[in-house]
């Protein structure tokens, strides 16, 4: 499977500080790809990055087959995107903002803009500044989805939405993209919500991406062990060690990925008792994994 | 595309535009009611000379008040999201500039067209002289001219990055608080360094030189 988005060593700082420092992704075609991480991790700036609105100090972006940003509008009139804040003209009215938006695509589908327009309860002379959170929402998501785009980028589109408008969003753009099959980059910190649409994850912290793997592997990969008599300095492990820290006494918990069972002969090789293990769930997962990247990473 | 970007503009714009056309009727009409007739009927051709010269003035200052507040409004939208919806649309940024500034540049037009339109209509309505004519058009194509230069000054300025808009914002209120100090020190007669930084501007062959000459309706 070829990739929509492809990122290569990719650095972008922000006058002397490094924003995003040597990050490579890869978003297959047609997978929904969830982008996670903590607020002021970088997503949005790796999100301007490969829309061409930000031009990497190092690295190279190929979006859709496209080079970024050199072929940005050609790789944008395929892109749907909807931004973290409301972004539209707040003078003009809805129906204004849906004319304006469609003089740039070739691709959009009056109809199908005119029934989200229905569907998401928007009056065609509602001003743009006076929408709730919720129908500014619901707005950019029809903009992105009436260009019939083979990429939606979405950055945090349910951030601050009530579960009622959430699930209006969410359903028009799982229906979009079952009818498309297209790609999608979401980005949230909301990991339960990802866990629901996402079958691809990536784990971006401090600029870098931690973690990058199909969404059952990060559902299934990351595990809490409790250890007893582990020595300090371990051999290499058939499981990647996230992290240790002690409990009472000997005994220790550990954050692993990639964890069987009958890797307990390893952990009894070296000395050490495998007292029980904890399967985490996608928050924990998450929680974990930023946890021991921020620690030093594997070790 | 261009259609979509003019409607955008003119719905920011119009509230000012229909001020500049109200203003645009006023002047010409205002400078010949003020002038005083002979008693065969015609001017009296120095002060009508005068008060048509006043009302050049009042051209240029008009032109300058409508370029200003145009370029501003062309890009408060954009700046105002920080130009997120402009770099998100499927178009070049430069083509984006330029179709911003030619919508500009026609809605500068109308204003310019009303000059021509309402000094032409009050032209032909005053008994002139016939040592003076009427020039309508030369006035709304300098009027429209003039008004392009501020425009685009402007308009290159707010189009670029905050960071550059706040530089260059932050140099001309250095360069004003240092004169007003040097000034107010006693070190300097007056406001030498605006005067030397403003010089290059206004000297012949420079942009702003269409404000320093005069913009007669009705000249010999």
């Amino acid at each position: 499977m070829s990739d929509a988005i492809m990122l290569r060593n990719v650095a972008f700082r922000f006058g002397k500080e490094f924003a995003i420092r040597d990050l490579s992704m890869s978003v297959p075609t047609g997978a929904i790809y969830g982008f996670l991480g903590p607020n002021g991790s970088g997503k949005t700036t790796t999100i301007k990055l490969i829309l061409g609105m930000q031009e990497p100090e190092d690295g190279s972006i190929e979006v859709l087959g496209h080079q970024m940003p050199k072929a940005a509008p050609q790789a944008l009139a395929r892109i749907g995107y909807v931004p973290e804040r409301l972004h539209l003209y707040a003078s003009l009215t809805v129906d204004e903002v849906m004319r304006f938006h469609q003089a740039f695509y070739a691709t959009w589908d009056a109809t199908r803009a005119e029934e989200l327009r229905r569907q998401f309860n928007l009056r065609h002379e509602q001003l743009v500044s006076r929408l709730s959170k919720g129908e500014s929402g619901k707005l950019m998501m029809l903009l992105a989805l009436a260009t019939q785009p083979d990429l939606l980028v979405l950055d945090e589109p349910t951030d601050g939405l009530d579960p009622v408008v959430r699930r209006d969003v969410l359903s028009a753009l799982v229906e979009y993209v079952s009818a498309r099959n297209a790609t999608v980059l979401v980005s949230s910190h909301l990991v339960h919500e990802q866990e629901r649409i996402c079958d691809w994850v990536g784990v971006m912290d401090e600029g870098r991406l931690v973690a990058e793997m199909p969404m059952h592997a990060f559902r299934s990969g990351v595990k809490r062990l409790r250890v007893n008599g582990a020595p300090p300095v371990l051999p290499a492990a058939p499981f990647t060690l996230l992290g240790r820290s002690p409990v009472a006494g000997q005994e220790e918990e550990w954050g692993v990925r990639g964890w069987q069972p009958e890797m307990q002969s390893w952990l009894e090789a070296q000395g050490a008792t495998l007292r029980e293990t904890i399967d985490l769930d996608l928050e924990e997962s998450f929680v974990e994994l930023l946890r021991t990247s921020r620690s030093g990473g594997n070790r | 595309m261009f259609r979509a970007i003019l409607y955008t503009q003119w719905k920011w714009a119009r509230p000012v535009l229909f001020l500049a056309i109200i203003a645009a009727g006023w002047i010409p009409l205002e400078a010949l009611r003020s002038s005083p007739y002979k008693e065969l009927g015609t001017y009296h051709v120095p002060s009508l000379y005068a008060s048509i010269a006043a009302a050049g003035s009042a051209y240029q200052y008009l032109a300058l008040a409508v370029a200003v507040v145009l370029s501003i409004s062309a890009w408060q939208a954009d700046s105002a999201r920080q130009h997120v919806y402009a770099l998100s649309l499927p178009i070049p940024r430069w083509r984006f500039v330029l179709l911003r500034f030619g919508a500009g540049a026609l809605l500068l037009g109308i204003a310019a067209t009303a000059v021509g339109l309402f000094g032409g209509i009050a032209a032909a309505l005053a008994p002139l002289p016939p040592s003076l004519h009427a020039y309508p058009v030369g006035l709304a194509i300098r009027f429209w001219l003039g008004t392009l230069i501020p425009f685009g000054l402007i308009f290159a300025l707010l189009c670029s990055s905050p960071r550059r808009v706040k530089i260059v914002v932050a140099a001309v209120v250095t360069v004003i608080a240092v004169d007003m100090a040097l000034a107010g020190f006693g070190v300097t007669d007056g406001p030498q360094l605006i005067n030397w930084v403003l010089r290059p501007l206004y000297e012949s062959g420079s942009p702003l030189t269409a404000f320093l000459s005069r913009w007669m309706l009705v000249d010999v």
